[in-house]
């Protein structure tokens, strides 16, 4: 009994290996749907390119220059030295460049982290101290520009980065929006207004980028 | 000798003319300072539409208002609504630090300018604001402010909201603390502007600018500067 089952299953698997695949032969299609994850990332480079730093001061009488933190491709927007009551340009002060394989593009939105906080004074509010315009050529102090305001929501990282949660950054805070994929970047001129009756100190505050896609 | 009283009379008062216009020539610039804003014209509000009682837009409305889709029929599919999937990613973040030093300004003694605005939230038609800045002067002898909008010229064209001459400045002024009621258009064809306010030797003012801004109906919503350049002027 054992030997004809043993022939049997022989029988059947010599069959299903060589005559099955001659005559069923047949063909068919498949519908295929995916959606492509929508990626995005940045990158933020202050003093983005070559003849960066301060211009402007005009009447106070002495020439601005960039401070020891600034160096090119990296370190700090650093105005040096300012005189009270007089306004000032800083040209090439940041460039954000994003990648994105979202179709419908991004935006970008630019926050302080925080007022401008003296060393040894107060904090001064980054409202009236610090503005932002694209960068052009016929960039001066006095171009149409707007004001960075320092934000509502929490901060991490010693200041470096805002936690929206699941919000949206404030509508005022849009700097740049672009309605396509690929690799895009803009570059940023900075103005500040410095008051007469500001203290004579060391300021500093962070601007936050955040890009959203759309 | 009435004559000779009222000869005498007439040269007295034209040297005395002629002196303050010469100490006036004479006065220098000892000091300016520009005052920057920022103006933020904001769009108007949807503008009203009233209905149009035709017989062909009742037709319209009527239709629309039986199929509101008014198209070819579409069956609900999956295949075909795009419902966009939203995965969890970090949020791109950068920054930039920035930073500077402030230093006293060697002239503030002399003018300097107080600011308690630097924006101007303008709608179209008629703005005013209530000292948005204030301007210090003093000097140890007769003196006088004068201003002009910033990098203007009597050529014509400029920007809003200052212009060029021989357009006039949306942009006006008022110092009430002296009397100046009525808002006068700021000059705007460079050097030698206007007078702002006059000083006495020795005494200082600080005097509060109201500003009056007019947005007319063709301009574009959006962001733009007024810059305004004020001057110390004394013997």
């Amino acid at each position: 009994m054992r030997r004809i089952v043993l022939c049997l299953v022989f029988a059947l698997l010599v069959f299903s290996n060589t005559v099955v695949p001659v005559s069923a032969a047949a063909t068919g299609s498949v519908a295929a749907h995916w959606k492509v994850v929508t990626l995005i990332t940045s990158t933020v480079t202050p003093n983005y390119q070559s003849g960066f730093g301060p211009t402007g001061g005009s009447g106070s009488g002495s020439t601005p220059s960039a401070g020891p933190s600034a160096t090119l491709g990296g370190g700090y927007v650093d105005f040096g030295n300012l005189i009270a009551g007089y306004a000032y340009l800083y040209k090439y002060a940041a460039q954000v460049a994003v990648t994105t394989n979202d179709s419908g593009g991004f935006k970008v939105y630019g926050e302080g982290s925080t007022n401008f906080n003296g060393s040894t004074s107060g904090s001064q509010p980054i409202s009236t101290l610090l503005f932002w315009l694209f960068t052009g050529s016929a960039n001066t102090p006095f171009s149409a520009s707007t004001p960075f305001e320092a934000t509502t929501f929490p901060t991490f990282n010693g200041g470096k980065n805002i936690n929206y949660g699941a919000s949206l950054p404030p509508s005022t805070a849009l700097v740049w929006s672009n309605a396509t994929a690929g690799t895009i970047a803009q570059g940023f001129d900075y103005q500040i207004r410095v008051p007469s009756t500001i203290p004579i100190d060391t300021f500093s505050a962070y601007v936050v980028y955040t890009v959203i896609g759309n | 000798m009435k004559r000779f009283v009222f000869f005498a009379l007439i040269a007295v008062a034209f040297v005395a003319a002629f002196a303050q216009n010469s100490a006036e020539a004479l006065q220098s610039v000892k000091a300016y300072k520009q005052v920057v804003l920022t103006v933020v014209v904001t769009p108007s509000p949807v503008p009203i539409v009233f209905l149009d009682r035709s017989h062909r837009n009742r037709s319209v409305a009527r239709t629309l208002t039986a199929d509101p889709y008014h198209g070819p029929l579409q069956v609900a599919s999956i295949a075909h609504f795009d419902v966009p999937m939203l995965v969890a990613q970090a949020t791109p973040q950068g920054n930039i630090p920035v930073t500077f030093n402030s230093k006293p300004d060697p002239t503030a003694a002399y003018l300097h300018v107080v600011p308690h605005t630097s924006t101007l939230m303008a709608a179209y038609g008629a703005n005013t604001y209530t000292c948005p800045f204030e301007i210090y002067a003093y000097y140890t002898t007769t003196w006088k402010v004068t201003d002009w909008g910033y990098g203007t010229v009597a050529s014509g064209g400029g920007t809003f909201p200052i212009e060029n001459y021989p357009t006039t400045s949306y942009l006006a002024w008022d110092i009430p603390s002296i009397g100046n009621t009525t808002f006068t258009a700021y000059a705007n064809s460079g050097s030698p502007g206007q007078n702002s306010f006059l000083g006495t030797a020795g005494i200082s003012q600080q005097n509060c600018i109201n500003l009056s801004l007019t947005v007319p109906s063709n301009l574009p919503s959006g962001t733009y500067t007024a810059a305004v350049q004020y001057n110390l002027l004394a013997n």
